[in-house]
């Protein structure tokens, strides 16, 4: 998932959108009122279409059916339509806010927005890595289905499954793990050396509109819960 | 500049030397040219000259080798990053940032360099090998050859006097071979010292100020290159086995087309060959012949069935494509599983005596080469192949070469997707040329001048 073109989302500071997540997700966790966490899904919603994101049709069918399950499962749990609509509605919110992240932040801005926190070289350099991992494992994994597609007809789901994707999915990742560590040392990296910054990503007014209507957004969806029943 | 005096190299585990006693000096300045069938030590020996080996791959090194003054057994692999750059295969596997100058400038943050300094370094680095343009650019847009130019600018950003370049041609079409030959030998001229490996000797020795031949892990005299091979000769003509028929594709639905009304067709007995630069279909074609691509109009007819309503196992038991990548398809424990026991595939490949091996352990030019052999053990009636030659050296490259023109002889019907002009004119009856988003039917004469085009890739 990823937007074509820069909004004004990709142009705040990672870190700014980074609280805004992480407040969500608190949010999300400590709400059980269904009208809270409606407001909530609401703003984070709104957020994403004001990043706007290409999103492939796979995958809201797969985010639908996340959320189905999740409500399915409650239900035949709890036997409470409510209870469990709340439990979607919740895993929504956090479904959505590290895609938004993700697909509005460059991997170096995050890294550089978190070296000025001071944090190691060597965790934010890592974080990088894990980030490109993403992306690259889901081509791989695309690829590896049609290359088994191409092998013709094959008996056995789980023999075909194991063969056909598991094995050069895992061979795929070694060789990849191999190949970028190599290649991280050939571009001088060492994690106990003193790394700079280039272009560190700075915080505009912006941020400071944006975190605004976080808190807001957050309150109004907190006093839904509580504000209301006082 | 680089100096290397009985230089010797075992890996652990194995019983012979990977590198027996070279012997090279190379001065400072210049493009070289390190050559040599595969497994002949070219790899090993850059390796060792970045110090890979032996702080990354552990073996057992005999000999001294020193790089600008500095020996790569006693400095570790970033510390030998100052002096050596090294470009890998590839390029996917290098790349750490999205657009291009966050790319050169990573490099120089590992490094400490001074943030005011990086504008200058990154501003030289990307005008050196002709990338100023592509400053600004995410990455993910730009073709192949564009991509290895923005991290040869990285490497380049950091000044390091010797840069290595591990098969830097394997993907690159005619102009990205042209430009980045052309940018090499410059950067020679400018008192870098470059040293290409490369199975391609035919398109880089014109260029190269020397070269070194590597046979069985010693210095060899060089053999001259092999400029062409021996070609199809026509036989009778069978069924259509494959039939693009006004086919227009794109790469998703908001994308404009790829390629508009593409007509042709491939009979048994018969070769086609599909040219064209990077990013101009080859592949996407090729694909919309065994259903892994929806046409956005038109219809592609695959040994007779429609290939864009039949499941693509269904077609592969008729049809085979070989992609670029072996790895996305090797999952079987033993090269002979993979071949279905037929072991002749893997003889007349020049891959006899490797049967009981994995298929990961072999080397890339080998793990192609098992790809084409499991292919042609189904006894396809179609066989579609992208860029068969990469990873190929030439004595490999004649093995497949052979193999394939057995194939069309025997009645199967070929079509290969390739950048090499060699193998283009060997196997080439007829020609497909790709080209702003059309097809143009063309005759082997027009081949020749289609590689001839940008002068250098012969």
């Amino acid at each position: 998932m990823r937007s074509d073109r820069p909004t004004w989302v990709h142009r705040l500071h990672p870190l700014s959108k980074m609280v805004a997540a992480l407040v969500a997700t608190v949010l999300a966790l400590a709400l059980t009122d269904g009208a809270a966490l409606l407001v909530l899904l609401g703003c984070v919603t709104a957020l994403l279409l004001a990043a706007r994101p290409r999103v492939p049709t796979q995958l809201l069918a797969a985010a639908a059916l996340i959320l189905g399950l999740v409500m399915g499962v409650n239900y035949l749990a709890k036997g409470d339509l409510r209870d469990s609509a709340h439990y979607s509605l919740r895993v929504g919110v956090l479904l959505l806010c590290t895609p938004i992240l993700a697909a509005t932040t460059a991997p170096q801005d995050t890294i550089r927005a978190l070296a000025r926190c001071r944090l190691p070289a060597g965790v934010t350099v890592a974080l990088l890595l894990v980030w490109r991992f993403f992306p690259v494992l889901a081509r791989e994994a695309a690829e590896i289905r049609q290359a088994d597609r191409l092998r013709g007809p094959a008996r056995g789901l789980i023999r075909r499954w194991f063969r056909g994707f598991l094995v050069p999915l895992t061979g795929v990742t070694v060789g990849y793990a191999d190949q970028i560590a190599l290649a991280l040392e050939l571009r001088g990296f060492d994690p106990a050396a003193k790394r700079t910054v280039y272009r560190p990503p700075q915080a505009t007014w912006r941020d400071a509109v944006f975190l605004t209507l976080t808190l807001i957004a957050a309150t109004a969806a907190a006093w839904v819960q509580w504000g209301s029943r006082a | 500049m680089i100096t290397a005096h009985q230089l010797a190299c075992r890996y652990v585990g194995h019983d012979g030397d990977a590198l027996a006693g070279v012997t090279i000096e190379v001065p400072p300045g210049g493009l070289t040219l390190l050559a040599g069938p595969t497994g002949s030590g070219k790899s090993t020996l850059a390796n060792l000259l970045c110090g890979v080996i032996p702080h990354l791959v552990p073996a057992a090194v005999r000999g001294q080798a020193t790089v600008a003054g500095r020996d790569p057994c006693r400095s570790s692999v970033s510390e030998m990053s100052h002096t050596v750059g090294l470009l890998l295969q590839n390029v996917e596997c290098q790349v750490f940032c999205d657009d291009a100058e966050d790319e050169v400038a990573f490099g120089l943050e590992n490094r400490g360099v001074d943030p005011a300094d990086m504008p200058a370094l990154i501003d030289t680095a990307l005008r050196c090998v002709g990338a100023d343009r592509l400053r600004g650019r995410r990455l993910g847009t730009l073709s192949a050859g564009e991509r290895q130019r923005v991290v040869l600018a990285a490497l380049l950003a950091a000044g390091q006097p010797v840069l290595i370049l591990d098969e830097p041609l394997a993907y690159l079409d005619r102009s990205g071979t042209r430009s980045l030959l052309a940018t090499l030998a410059e950067l020679g001229r400018q008192g870098r010292t470059v040293l290409v490996l490369e199975h391609r000797r035919d398109l880089v020795r014109r260029l190269a100020a020397r070269e070194l031949f590597l046979d069985h892990g010693r210095l060899a005299d060089a053999p001259p290159a092999t400029e062409a091979f021996s070609g199809l000769i026509g036989g009778p003509l069978g069924q259509t086995r494959l039939a693009w028929q006004r086919l227009t594709l794109a790469w998703d639905r908001r994308q404009p087309a790829l390629l508009t009304e593409v007509s042709a067709s491939v009979r048994a007995g018969e070769s086609l060959v599909l040219v064209g630069d990077n990013g101009s279909g080859k592949t996407t074609l090729m694909r919309a012949a065994l259903g892994l691509v929806r046409p956005r109009a038109g219809s592609v007819m695959t040994c007779g069935h429609h290939a864009a309503t039949t499941p693509t196992r269904q077609l592969a038991a008729e049809a085979a494509l070989v992609l670029q990548s072996p790895d996305h398809q090797l999952q079987l424990p033993t090269v002979a599983e993979e071949v279905g026991g037929q072991l002749d595939e893997l003889s007349r490949l020049g891959l006899a005596g490797l049967a009981g091996r994995h298929p990961q352990s072999l080397s890339l030019g080998q793990k192609r080469r098992l790809t084409l052999a499991a292919a042609l053990a189904r006894r396809p009636k179609l066989l579609l192949l992208d860029e068969p030659t990469v990873g190929q050296d030439d004595g490999s490259l004649a093995l497949v070469l052979r193999r394939l023109i057995e194939f069309v002889a025997d009645g199967g019907a070929l079509v290969t997707a390739t950048h090499d002009r060699r193998a283009a004119l060997a196997l080439a009856q007829r020609a497909l040329i790709l080209e702003g988003g059309s097809a143009r039917h063309a005759s082997r004469r027009d081949l020749e001048l289609f590689f001839d085009d940008y002068g250098g890739d012969r």
